[in-house]
């Protein structure tokens, strides 16, 4: 199993909130919301490309991080508008999340971050494919979780 | 003051919309018009900040969009901490890096028109306090082709002192 | 340079082949001593080689040591700032892609 993909030592998790309102709901509840900034890292995003069909004169956008279609006639029947550019895989309008701390959490607690909000650098062997660490390993320090982050531990470091 | 100004529709131009989705754009083909695309990249200025606070009682958040030199928040009474300080963002992407200017099936050559909802990044306000706001419209020319957006570098839409 | 992690090659930043890494096993950088005589290598207990740490190289310089040597083992980090990952070609033949 990817160890970024699972909470090996069954760590308490922290989940993660994109969208004000409902950070703010969960503050009402009694969450303590630590807000981080989502800085993309570009070695870590995947890669669209759009196309037009020259028949239907629709678009076309195609993702690396998804399974690729089908696409005969390829060269006949498409244009490349856009040709392979990093993209940022989550969406957002103001550039921070938060995470959602519960009320009783102790400092020096080892917590699984469900969904990471800085981008680290992970590798999924198999595929081939360079992607940002989904989760993470954090401890919280009071004030924010310091992300446990090792580049061997999600692939991202290899020797031979 | 607005007298022949290109970032307002001074001379009645027709509009030109963006289409900043997928599903916009091809709807758009669908009706007849012609999108240009166009790749969104990060400008060399930063022209929008935002500044995340919480309320010390209640732990709720909230987003001052104007943060630029702590202007656009005021807390009297001390009731707010800054949870993340002003920084620079794009505020122009939400799902992926490109939009369109959806151009009129019935557009001519050398029809002026009027881009409502920029995709470029054109400075269209200096400050003297050394900041930018980006330019929000203007008028464009289609010529058959391509839109061509009538920005004149250098040129400065306004000037505000203070 | 440059890293394809499809393939494990590592590259020249003119697209020379430095290395096709590939090691059957599972070693913990931080586990290993720094090699005696190179500051910019670790010792592997297992191979009792030493691996080069290609943060600290140039191109040239790994390229020539490879030539000379071509059994070197290197250790390759993404997140470092001298590698750039090279995005895997993606084609739309025919069939699917």
């Amino acid at each position: 199993m990817k160890p970024y993909s699972t909470n090996p030592n069954a760590y308490r998790v922290i989940k993660t909130e994109r969208d004000i309102d409902k950070i703010n709901d969960h503050a009402k509840n009694g969450f303590l919301p630590v807000c981080v900034r989502i800085e993309p890292l570009i070695k870590c995003c995947p890669r669209f490309m759009l196309l037009q069909d020259l028949q239907t004169k629709e678009f076309v956008v195609i993702k690396d991080n998804e399974p690729l279609p089908s696409i005969p006639d390829f060269n006949e029947r498409y244009k490349v508008v856009i040709n392979w550019r990093e993209f940022y895989p989550i969406k957002f309008t103001i550039p921070f999340a938060a995470y959602l701390a519960p009320p009783d959490l102790a400092i020096g607690e080892q917590v699984f971050l469900e969904d990471v909000i800085t981008d680290h650098i992970g590798m999924d062997w198999d595929a081939g494919v360079v992607q940002r660490v989904k989760s993470c390993e954090a401890i919280w320090n009071g004030k924010e979780f310091l992300v446990k982050y090792r580049p061997d531990l999600y692939g991202a470091m290899l020797m031979g | 003051m607005f007298k022949n100004r290109k970032d307002k529709n001074t001379h009645g131009y027709r509009v030109i919309k963006t289409a900043r989705t997928l599903a916009q754009i091809n709807e758009a083909v669908g009706a007849g018009y012609t999108p240009i695309i166009r790749e969104i990249t990060e400008p060399d200025v930063t022209f929008t900040y935002y500044r995340v606070v919480q309320n010390k009682t209640t732990r709720e958040i909230s987003v001052d969009k104007d943060a630029e030199y702590g202007m656009g928040w005021f807390d009297p009474d001390h009731e707010y901490r800054t949870a993340l300080g002003s920084t620079g963002y794009y505020p122009k992407v939400v799902e992926l890096p490109f939009a369109a200017y959806l151009v009129p099936p019935d557009a001519q050559p050398e029809e002026m028109f009027y881009a409502e909802d920029l995709i470029e990044d054109y400075i269209g306000l200096y400050h003297n306090r050394g900041y930018f706001r980006r330019l929000n419209g203007c008028e464009a020319k289609w010529d058959g082709k391509d839109l061509i957006i009538q920005y004149e570098k250098g040129a400065k839409m306004a000037i505000m002192m203070g | 340079m440059m890293f394809n992690p499809q393939t494990l090659e590592l590259f020249t930043d003119s697209g020379k082949l430095i290395k096709k890494l590939n090691c059957p096993f599972s070693m913990d950088w931080r586990d290993m001593e720094m090699a005696e005589d190179n500051d910019r290598a670790r010792m592997c207990d297992r191979c009792t080689t030493p691996i080069l740490d290609t943060a600290k190289y140039k191109d040239s310089e790994l390229l020539k040591i490879l030539v000379d040597k071509p059994n070197t083992c290197l250790k390759v980090d993404l997140n470092q700032d001298n590698i750039k990952i090279i995005q895997p070609k993606i084609s739309f033949d025919h069939e699917t892609i």
